[in-house]
């Protein structure tokens, strides 16, 4: 089973027996036999016949549609795998207060613990002192959220956290065609912030459709809560996985050297900066690459993917709803 | 496991309809030989739907079941050995 991405502008998608053909303008087409498909992602103007969409529908093969720079317009989704028990767990929880701090407090212990983890790897060898500095204040953080009477107070130690994390994260760069000093978005206004964002998109997908194949309502958080309607639960979940996923491979692809300045596009009238199209496929490629990374889960023995450590995750955030089990985060190992 | 699908099916009609039907399972790799990456209740599942769709007096169609040691040391020549599905498309 794979994720099927497609980027190249202007491609029809359709469904003969059972394969789905693409057709990419200029270039040869591609047969892929439906059943190896888990999830589809497009990304900006790509065509789908109506059988493609039944299929998808009647298959449970989720399809996210994303503009060409990787934004998030909606998903394609069939509600009939819908856990009513659990999402009326979900409900009951909202408003009950110790829940919601809870669960909320787990969560950025795991953002944080993750965030310190990824720098004191970065560090090990290059011995900085600035990073020295900001993995000891974020161990400050992680002891003071512990404590900490309210989600509003939470948030603001994972501000502090951001405001320590990215700049250490800024000096981990060794190639001096990057810099980095601190997050921006919408749009991201330097190389380095527009692969986070980019990465964030990829994970939030993986995140959003292992939410939907739980049957849990993606738009119910906790640390996240907005009068809009935003998939509340998609952005509680992923924060521990940001680090170690999406960060860990933006800087690696950095030093590496595997990403050059040019591949980005001129700042755009608003300022934002963008992966030209042939890197975004490089990108994408080492995401999934990084997605299927082994890695400990204290649920199996046996070492798991990233993805599947994910779906363990939402796996727990689903028994803290039904069986009262408190929400325990992810953390990686140093 | 790679499963190597393989038949002789006198009948036009019966075995265009196997081969189209086989397409959404794996790859053809000759006029009448499919590889596709199966699970081995996938196996038994796909055995059990071609079942319904041949008449066994006439048509003979077989199911080699191969591991990943047997496919990496297979050999081919005039076209690619076999291999898994990748674990992305990118289009």
């Amino acid at each position: 089973m794979c994720d099927l991405y497609v980027v190249k502008q202007g491609t029809c998608l359709r469904k003969e027996h059972g394969r789905f053909i693409l057709n990419p303008p200029e270039d040869d087409g591609l047969e892929i036999p439906i059943r190896e498909i888990e999830r589809i992602l497009l990304f900006g103007n790509i065509q789908l016949s109506t059988a493609v969409i039944g299929t998808c529908l009647q298959q449970q093969i989720p399809v996210v549609f994303l503009s060409r720079t990787g934004i998030y317009k909606g998903h394609l989704w069939s509600a009939e795998l819908r856990d009513l028990e659990a999402e009326r767990n979900q409900f009951l929880n909202y408003t009950d207060r110790t829940f919601h701090l809870e669960t909320a407090r787990a969560i950025i212990r795991g953002k944080l613990v993750n965030s310190r983890q990824l720098l004191l790897r970065l560090n090990r060898k290059r011995h900085l002192e600035t990073v020295a500095n900001a993995i000891s204040g974020i161990q400050r953080d992680i002891n003071a959220s512990e404590t900490a009477g309210s989600v509003d107070q939470l948030r603001g130690y994972e501000g502090i956290t951001a405001a320590r994390y990215f700049p250490a994260l800024g000096q981990l760069l060794i190639t001096p065609d990057f810099t980095f000093e601190e997050r921006n978005r919408r749009p991201p206004r330097d190389p380095v912030n527009s692969l986070l964002s980019f990465g964030y998109t990829l994970l939030s997908n993986n995140v959003m459709s292992l939410i939907l194949a739980e049957g849990l309502n993606p738009y119910l958080g906790n640390l996240h809560r907005s009068d809009k309607k935003l998939p509340e639960l998609v952005l509680d979940l992923m924060e521990e996985f940001r680090s170690p996923v999406v960060d860990t491979l933006v800087v690696t692809l950095i030093n590496r050297r595997t990403l050059h300045p040019d591949d980005f596009t001129w700042p755009t009238e608003t300022g934002g900066v963008y992966i030209a199209d042939a890197a975004r496929r490089r990108f994408i490629h080492a995401f999934e690459a990084n997605m299927n990374q082994s890695v400990k889960h204290p649920d199996v023995q046996e070492p798991v993917t990233y993805r599947r450590a994910i779906h363990y995750q939402v796996k727990r955030y689903k028994r803290a709803l039904l069986e009262v089990i408190p929400y325990q985060p992810f953390v990686r190992a140093a | 496991m790679l499963v190597l699908i393989t038949y002789d099916i006198p009948d036009n009609k019966r075995r265009t309809k196997l081969a189209t039907f086989l397409e959404g399972y794996g790859r053809r790799v000759q006029k009448s030989v499919f590889e596709c990456f199966l699970t081995q209740a996938e196996m038994q599942e796909l055995h059990r739907r071609i079942q319904r769709r041949v008449n066994p007096d006439e048509d003979n169609v077989r199911f080699y079941w191969l591991t990943p040691q047997s496919v990496a040391k297979s050999l081919a020549i005039g076209s690619d050995p076999p291999t898994p599905p990748p674990n992305v498309y990118i289009i």
